[in-house]
């Protein structure tokens, strides 16, 4: 293992004091905990609050995704493990502006048990929560309901984020996340494995001629290993995966991103995306706008995903809203 | 043993007391197991779940029935471990509670239920089985003896023995199988030879419970 750690088991914390202390102005904790961030001006009153969370590990997810347009608070886990109840709950009543609260994160069993406990929590103090569960993943199960979150999150909070600025409450904050959600899928590749600084080893032995389809962003077994092919190839198995998928036609307009999972760099990602434009473009799919970067990663692994939203008006302009984190930042791109 | 013989719920709460000392004791030995086919925190999470299990021992004193007082370790146990083993091991100790209703003391005579009760709690929120290399398959054989076992013909030294037994049991199988549930299923087959840290941490309740009852000479 070579990395630029201290003691393995401050990874996350010495992690998230970093963050503060370059962002003290964007970043506060909720009460006296590290692992219970929220935006410094929030609560903000008469808007609809989102809460996120999840195992640390996958910058900018989640914590990078606090911000003006986009979530309230984060819970942070331990690498790759859920935070605890306890953390999601203090988060729920920080960020709590009277409107409710959103509760955005992806499909995983610990944090599906966990956010469900902070729930039943909140309850008792009369916050009212709904939650979607982030599920984009296509090669992890055929069942949707049993798909795992990857960087579909990056649409859900940027969709959802954008309808609580815009006054929508907490019910149709949800169906608009759900929409967006349901026009969303995403498959990734892995090259190498990362290694959990706790744990010391790779997460996963693939030899150097080798990639894995599907392969999840905690190293979950994907659909095939194979020899590593040529981009475009790659490209292409992955885009018909998505395509077959998702409720992709002729005609319709889409956002595509383009994600690293941590070590694959940029020059690749346009590589890719160089391809992905010319299948769309075949398949007479138009794309509206696209997302290249590190957005959903996997500590050091090497590989890349690929995600497509189909748009309607609606969803248009709330990808196109403004927002602002350290992590992420764009623009207002509406019309008007 | 008389089986019928009532535990109140203080003496229920110094025996939860010694078990949650345990864990706390055994949080580097838990790591360490975890460190061979997880992520080395389970000793860590479960210590800080305990320590506040036993930090809140004279509200647990409080409680006025059986119920109440596992349904509180429970939310204890959930609300600070994180992870899945928090809502996994919380879902344990409530769903025993929950078969044991309104009683203000505990007997052997309950234990069956209880512990029937708390494994299925488990299976039901984490969706594992027996002989998928998890804390189900320390308990599932304990629960199997409890099921055939006739109570009030055993010794309760023998009985408490016994129990350990079928959790050691249940625990080295968990050896010789490759995951199927939790993180370590990754590893598939490379999970083979090495003990599941819940597991672990399952057969400690039962060794606990055996030890406390030999060193308080007055047996349940």
């Amino acid at each position: 293992m070579k990395k630029f750690i201290n003691k393995p088991e401050d990874f996350v914390d010495e992690m998230i004091e970093g963050i503060l202390k370059a962002h003290p102005t964007f970043y506060k904790k909720a009460k006296a905990s590290l692992r219970e961030i929220i935006r410094s001006n929030s609560p903000e009153k008469g808007k609809v609050a989102i809460a996120t969370g999840g195992g640390s590990g996958h910058l900018p997810v989640f914590l990078g995704y606090v911000g003006e347009g986009l979530c309230d608070g984060v819970a942070v886990g331990d690498v790759f493990a859920s935070p605890s109840a306890r953390e999601m709950y203090n988060v729920t009543k920080a960020i709590n502006g009277g409107k409710g609260v959103l509760y955005l994160y992806g499909n995983y069993g610990g944090d599906v048990m966990n956010f469900d406990m902070a729930t039943e929590m909140a309850e008792t103090d009369n916050i009212e929560v709904e939650t979607v569960l982030v599920r984009d993943d296509v090669a992890s199960s055929k069942n949707i309901e049993k798909r795992r979150g990857v960087a579909g999150l990056f649409y859900a909070y940027k969709i959802a984020g954008a309808a609580a600025y815009n006054g929508k409450n907490l019910q149709e904050v949800k169906s608009i996340t759900e929409e967006a959600l349901d026009n969303t899928r995403s498959m990734g590749v892995a090259l190498s494995p990362c290694t959990i600084p706790e744990a010391g080893e790779p997460t996963f032995e693939i030899a150097d001629d080798e990639m894995e389809i599907g392969m999840g962003i905690h190293g979950e077994p994907g659909i095939e290993r194979t020899t590593l092919k040529h981009a475009d190839e790659v490209t292409n198995t992955v885009i018909e995966k998505i395509l077959a998928d998702g409720p992709y036609d002729k005609g319709d307009e889409v956002s595509i991103l383009v994600n690293s999972l941590g070590a694959t760099p940029l020059e690749e990602l346009y590589i890719i995306y160089n391809k992905v434009k010319d299948i769309l473009k075949d398949k007479e799919i138009k794309v509206y706008n696209n997302y290249i970067g590190n957005y959903a990663t996997s500590l050091e692994m090497s590989g890349m995903s690929i995600s497509l939203m189909k748009l309607n008006p609606q969803l248009k302009t709330f990808l196109d809203a403004p927002a602002h984190s350290p992590f992420f930042t764009q623009r207002d791109l509406r019309d008007n | 043993m008389n089986t019928k013989k009532e535990i109140k719920i203080d003496i229920m709460v110094d025996l939860i007391e010694y078990i949650s000392n345990k864990i706390v004791d055994n949080c580097d030995k838990l790591s360490e197991l975890d460190g061979k086919i997880g992520d080395s925190d389970h000793g860590e999470n479960m210590k800080r779940g305990f320590s506040n299990v036993i930090k809140n021992k004279e509200k647990l004193k409080k409680k006025n029935t059986v119920k109440e007082l596992f349904n509180e370790i429970g939310d204890i146990i959930t609300f600070n471990v994180g992870g899945s083993a928090g809502p996994l091991f919380g879902r344990l100790f409530s769903d025993f509670g929950n078969s044991c209703e309104e009683h203000k003391y505990f007997t052997i005579e309950m234990l069956p239920s209880a512990m029937n009760s708390a494994l299925n709690g488990v299976k039901d929120l984490g969706g594992a089985e027996v002989g998928d290399k998890t804390m189900v398959d320390t308990i599932a054989p304990v629960v199997d003896f409890l099921n055939e076992v006739n109570l009030s013909e055993l010794e309760c030294d023998i009985f408490l023995i016994k129990l350990k037994e079928e959790a050691r049991k249940g625990l080295e199988s968990t050896k010789l199988i490759s995951a199927r549930k939790g993180r370590a299923r990754y590893l598939n087959e490379r999970s083979i030879g090495h003990m599941d840290p819940g597991a672990y941490s399952c057969y400690l309740f039962f060794e606990a419970i055996e030890k406390y009852f030999n060193d308080n000479t007055e047996g349940v």
